[in-house]
This record gives C-alpha cells, structure tokens and sequence, in this order.
C-alpha cells in the first residue's frame, strides 16, 4: 500500500465518481418536486386545521425533524414492503434507489411544508381580504396571490433547503446505492486508496453546494428583490 | 416476517444504554463548536488581521463537506499513518485500536465548529453597529464591549439557532456506526445482528432519537424565554411586587 | 480645553471634512449649523475617533493626538475624556437604566461599583428620571431614553460632551424635555459641542456658533453675529431656508 496520498490518483479516480453525478442529481430533483408537492399539502392541512390529517401532519412533521435520515431510509427500506403488502402490492424486487427517492421526498416533504407554512403566514391578511373583496375564491386568492408572494418570502430558506438536500444525499450510500459516494467507497476498499476518492469527494460537494448557493443569490437578485 | 412490537422493546432497551454515547457526540462537539465558533465570528467581524481574511476563506469552503465524509477523513487520517508505524513498532498499535469515539468527536467537533461559527456571525449582525459605538464613546476598549454588551445582546438571539444546531448534531452523530462506533444507532442494531428484526431495531432507534430531539428543543425553548425575561426581568419583577 | 487643528477626513473619493480648525474652551457651549452632508456628524464622529480622521491634530486638555498616527492606547485616552450623545440614543438595551451610566465608570474606568452607583443615580436625578432606574431602554419613551444617554455622558465627567442631533429622533413633544436637560447641563459649566437644527434653542444655549458647508467652517462668531448679520452668502442662504421667519422678525 506504501504512500498516504498519491495526487495521481485524485485525478484518476475524479471521472469515475462524477460519473455517478446524475443518481444524486435524481435524488436532490426528485426529493425537492416531491417535497414541494407534499409539502404544500400537508401546509394547507396545518393551516386549515383539516380534522385527524392536521394531528398527523403535526405527528409526522415532528417525527422526520427529530431522527436521522439514516434511520428513515431504513424504515422505509424496511417497512415500505410490509406497509404497502397490506394492500396487495408486492415492490419486494423494487431496486434500492426507488427508496432512497421514496425517503429523500417524504423528508422534504416535511422541511417543505414548515417552509411553505411561515411563507404563507408572511403575507399579510389584507393580501387575502383584498382577494376575496375582488371576488376570488379561496383557492383562486392562494393560488393567484398568496402563493407567489409567499414564494418570494421564502426564496431564500428555500436555497439553503435545496443546499441541504444535496448534502444529505451523501447519507444515501448507506443503503447501498452506488451514487458518488457509494462509489468512492467501492474504489477504496478495492484499491486501499480511501483518501484519494474522499479528497475528490469533499471538492465535488465543495464545489456544487458553493455554485448553486451562487446561484440562488444570483437569481434571489436578479428576479426576487426586484419584484418586492 | 411480520411486524412484532416485542423486538422493538427489546431493542429499545439495549439501546437506551448509549444514549450517553450519542450525547457526548453531540454535546461535547456543540460546546467546542460554541467557543471555537464564537471566536471565529468574532474575529471576523474585528477583521483581526490573518485570522479573518483566511476564516474567510476556509469557512465557506469547508462548510460544504458533508458531515460523513469529515467523519471518513479523519477516521482515515487518524489511522491510516499508525498502520504504516504499527508495521515497525509495536506500540502504535496500542494506539491503532484507540476508541474510535475520539475520532468522531473530533470529526463532529470540526463541523460543528464551523456550522456554529456561522450561526454567531449572523447573530452577530443583529446588535446594531451604534451599541459598539455608544461602548467606544464611554470608554470601553473592543474586547470590553464585545463582554458586557455585544455577547450578552447576542447569545439570546443565538440560542434557538444553536438548539437547531444541536439537534442538526444528535441526528447527524447517527453516521459513526460506519466507522462502528457504538452509539444509539448501532446499539439498537446490535440486537438484530442477532434476531434480523431490522426494521424493529431501527423503529427503536428513530424513537430515541425522537425523544431526545423533542427535549432538547424543549429545553432550549425554556432557555430562550428564560434570556428574554432576564432582558426585561426588572420589568416584570416590578408588577409583581405591585400585584402583591 | 479642545481644540483641532487642519482635520482631514475622505470616505473613499467624497472628501468630508476639508481641513477643519475649531477651538472649543473650557465651560463653553458650541453649536455646529450647517446644511445635511456637509460633515457635522462626520466631525463629532472624528472627535471620539469612531471615525478615524485621514489627517490633523487633536489637543484635548494636555494630551495631544496626531489623527495620523494615533495609537488605541491614545484613541482610548482621548474616549475616557469625551462622552457622545447618540442621535438614536444608543443606550445599550441588556443593561437598565442605572446599569447603562454606571458602565463608563465600572467597566471603563475600573471605578467601584459602590461609588459608580452613587454617581450614576446623582447623573439619573439630574435629568429627572429618579424613579426610573431600574427600566430598560425598551420600557422607556424616545425622551426618557436620551435622557439616560445624557446622563451617561454627564457621568462619567468628561471634558467635553458631543451631540449629535440629540433630539431629531424624537417625536415633537419629546423635544422639550430633553432640551431642557442640555439646558441645565449647559448651566453647570461642561463643555459641550452641539449639533443641532433647533435653531431657538441654539440662539439660546450657544455661546459659539459654526456654521459649516461642504466639508469647511464657512463662518463662525456669536449667535447673534451668525443669526442676526451673517457675512457669508452661504450662512444667509441656509439661515433664509431653514428659519424663512427669522429674518422678518428680528
Ligand atoms: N460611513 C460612511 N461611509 C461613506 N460615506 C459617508 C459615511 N458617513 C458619512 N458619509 C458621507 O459624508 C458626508 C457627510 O456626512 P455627515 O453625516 O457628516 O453629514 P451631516 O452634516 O451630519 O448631515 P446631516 O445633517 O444630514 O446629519 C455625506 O456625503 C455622507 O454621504
Ligand atoms: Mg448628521
């Protein structure tokens, strides 16, 4: 094994960890469409106090923001397959990947619908009442003035939302999906080389959470402050 | 195999004994990260010379590391060199097969370090620029305001960012099972090596974890009321008496 | 006594302050007019170096500091004999009003807690606010907080105190109060250097006005030199603008 680091293999190992880009590119669009979607649902449940739904969305918020993802990957990895056997479907011979996309969506669903819900409560009442004296109805004023006000609010919690997604997928290996880091792990205990495929790993990370960070105060510039 | 409540219990039980683990894997690194990081966004905001211009270079950057792969480097860094010495002197490996707790709290002290350090600079920014001034103009030197004015102004507008933080660190501890150190994580799992209820180990664990989450929040909630109310004490101090 | 000699000061390429040469004697009251931007604040704001002048001398009392060069040994000298009354009052809100003036003396000046106590209430009573304290900046009103920050300054006996806009920041009927404050202090013999836009109440108090423009001393003499016959076409244009009434009523 000789030497601790070798910098040629740095470079070596660089395009057959990128390679693997795209599955936590999938994981990050899936768990941030998925969130969005739920995660507006189970908003709108809180928020209008829907009876039994309110007590579980307030139930299942909790429980996501309190355990980790590791233990959430595995529960679902675990109990999905007897849950969903209740009902007759059988996803025993489901690939590992669907759900890690399974748990990564369900976890942000509930960080989303904390978001959406302190975006919501942002706008003011008058925005609502001005709506309804228009004659909009209720989810006519969400959806034509609420909701895009309250997106501008929470643009910015909503970037470091995306930033955090991206480096929980760093978690998703552990099920034993082979996405980066999957990959740097497969390499090195083939090769004894640990620390090389790590130091590629930590600059990928590095550099992609800086650039979309970038991104979303370039675009926070650019689109939001303008239009507020 | 079907879902049995009993293998939960059972592995709840074991568990329970590591909660100590997973505490001093995350409340040894929040009390490291509270004095490093303070001291960091303090230095940043002086702009001590050396010191902040290369925080401000290092933060940003080590920032975007996953909290695992600082866990893998130093499990690495740490070991890696006592394996080529283990090779010629006997004694380093004694030290090779030192508890591997240390390396992870030194691997989570390191996030934590700079996750809180960010907390405190954007704490930081929330005592006007006049509360220094008003200090310089009565005589305080830097250090003098930042003690009895800034930081005091600061930590209660701190606190619930840093319960946030801890918990982010409970959660996040779970990861050193990958480099075996036993915590609530793996001492729940420990009992389906032997039974193969997994998913009844891991349901145990998440209730630990939750239970733990909740209180923590809790108790930084009742922390946080109780910095406000020494803000304004005198205040309410003073209805009282007149109410009596 | 204070004086400045030749002050300097630049942010970036907007020259500030043009060279600056004010005498302030011992006991005398000074009120800086001019019209907004042309570096009032800047100056006060240069005096207790929390603006650190790009070049000139300060003399205050038998120490003399180079802008240019000033140690935080000599800037700390010069910040325990001066005391600053903030526009938007500053008080420091952890502390309650007691707590706010004995700071300067306990912590700055390493006096006892016991005298600085005794001080700091002789400071509160002065400014009429004996039976407040114990109350917090955020207990107070706009008046009674700029009150406390008087009897900060006054407490901690500096030889001179710097105003900056004092009562700007208040809602009209708050003005008086506080006013009648700098009036008593005035009074008593401390040094003050004010800028203010309460012209009567400058007329009143002044025993020496300034008038700046652009970053220079354009005139200066006594109120009733300044206000009844200024010299300078920029003094009559300001004073024509600001107090349209003087002129026909005096
Ligand atoms: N910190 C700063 N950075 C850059 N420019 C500054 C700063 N402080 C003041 N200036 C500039 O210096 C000039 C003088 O400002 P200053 O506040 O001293 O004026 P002023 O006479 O007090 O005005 P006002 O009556 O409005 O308070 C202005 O042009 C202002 O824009
Ligand atoms: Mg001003």
């Amino acid at each position: 094994m000789g030497s601790l680091f070798d910098i040629r293999l740095v470079f070596e190992y660089f395009p057959l960890i990128f390679s693997r880009f795209p599955i936590t590119l999938l994981i990050v669009v899936v768990a941030i469409g998925a969130g969005l979607v739920l995660g507006l649902f189970i908003a709108l449940v809180r928020m209008r106090k829907v009876l039994l739904l309110n007590q579980f969305a307030i139930l299942y918020v909790s429980f996501v923001r309190g355990t980790p993802i590791i233990v959430q990957l595995f529960i679902i990895y675990y109990g999905f397959p007897l849950l969903l056997e209740q009902v007759g479907i059988d996803i025993t011979q489901w690939e590992k990947i669907y759900f890690v996309l399974v748990t990564y969506g369900l976890n942000n669903a509930a960080f989303m619908s904390e978001i959406i819900r302190s975006a919501i409560s942002s706008v003011p009442d008058g925005q609502r009442e001005a709506a309804y004296s228009v004659g909009l109805s209720r989810w006519q004023a969400l959806r034509r003035v609420i909701l895009p006000q309250a997106f501008l609010n929470a643009f910015p919690v909503f970037g470091t939302r995306v930033v955090n997604t991206f480096e929980s997928t760093s978690l998703a290996f552990t099920l034993g999906i082979l996405d980066m880091v999957g990959q740097a792990q497969a390499i090195g205990s083939r090769t004894y080389h640990e620390l090389e495929g790590y130091v590629v790993l930590a600059i990928i990370f590095i550099a992609i959470s800086m650039i979309l960070e970038k991104l979303f105060v370039h675009a926070e510039k650019r689109f939001i402050q303008q239009r507020r | 195999m079907v879902f049995d409540f009993h293998y939960v219990i059972t592995s709840f039980i074991t568990a329970v004994h590591y909660i100590p683990v997973t505490l001093a894997l995350s409340l040894i690194p929040l009390f490291i990260g509270i004095v490093f990081g303070t001291l960091i966004a303090v230095c940043r905001k002086f702009r001590i010379r050396f010191i902040a211009p290369l925080a401000d270079i290092i933060i940003p950057v080590v920032k975007g590391i996953p909290l695992v792969l600082h866990l893998f480097i130093m499990n690495f860094l740490i070991l890696k060199p006592f394996d080529l010495l283990a090779q010629y002197y006997a004694w380093a490996d004694v030290i090779r097969f030192m508890d591997k707790v240390y390396i992870a709290i030194i691997a989570i002290s390191i996030y934590a370090v700079i996750i809180i350090s960010e907390t405190m600079r954007s704490a930081l920014m929330s005592v006007s620029e006049g509360q220094y001034e008003a200090c310089y103009s009565v005589g305080l030197t830097r250090w003098q305001a930042l003690r009895r004015v800034v930081l005091p102004q600061v930590f209660p507008v701190a606190i619930p960012v840093l319960g946030n933080n801890l918990i982010g660190l409970i959660k996040g501890s779970s990861v050193v099972y990958l480099i075996t150190v036993v915590d609530v994580m793996n001492g729940a799992l420990t009992t389906a090596q032997i039974n193969y209820r997994f998913l009844e180990a891991y349901i145990a664990a998440a209730l630990i974890y939750w239970g733990i989450c909740l209180l923590t929040e809790r108790l930084f909630a009742v922390w946080e009321n109780h910095m406000k109310k020494y803000q304004l004490g005198s205040a309410k101090n003073n209805l009282r008496q007149e109410v009596l | 006594m204070i004086e400045l000699k030749n002050v300097h000061k630049a942010f970036g390429k907007n020259t500030v302050l043009k060279g600056i040469n004010l005498k302030v004697n011992k006991g005398e009251v000074v009120v800086i007019l001019g019209p907004s931007g042309s570096g009032k604040t800047t100056l006060l704001r240069c005096i207790n170096f929390l603006e650190s002048a790009d070049d000139g001398e300060l003399i205050i009392g038998d120490t003399k500091v180079d802008f240019k060069n000033a140690t935080s040994k000599e800037i700390l000298a010069v910040r325990r004999r001066t005391a600053m009354v903030f526009q938007n009052y500053n008080l420091f809100n952890n502390m309650n009003a007691i707590e706010n003036v004995m700071e300067g003396l306990v912590t700055g000046r390493k006096m006892p807690i016991g005298r600085a106590r005794e001080i700091a209430k002789q400071a509160l009573d002065k400014v009429g606010l004996k039976d407040k304290y114990e109350a917090y900046p955020l207990q107070l009103s706009g008046g009674q907080q700029q009150r406390v920050g008087i009897a900060r300054a006054i407490a901690l006996n500096p030889d001179v105190i710097l105003f900056d806009e004092p009562t700007s920041a208040l809602d009209p009927e708050l003005v008086g109060e506080v006013l009648s404050v700098m009036q008593a202090v005035a009074k008593e013999g401390i040094t003050m250097i004010v800028v203010t836009h309460e012209m009567s109440f400058a007329m009143d108090i002044a025993q020496h006005i300034i008038f700046m423009a652009d970053g220079n001393i354009v005139e200066e003499g006594s109120p009733k030199d300044i206000f009844t016959n200024p010299k300078e076409k920029r003094t009559k244009q300001f004073l024509e603008r600001i107090l349209p009434r003087w002129n026909y009523s005096i």
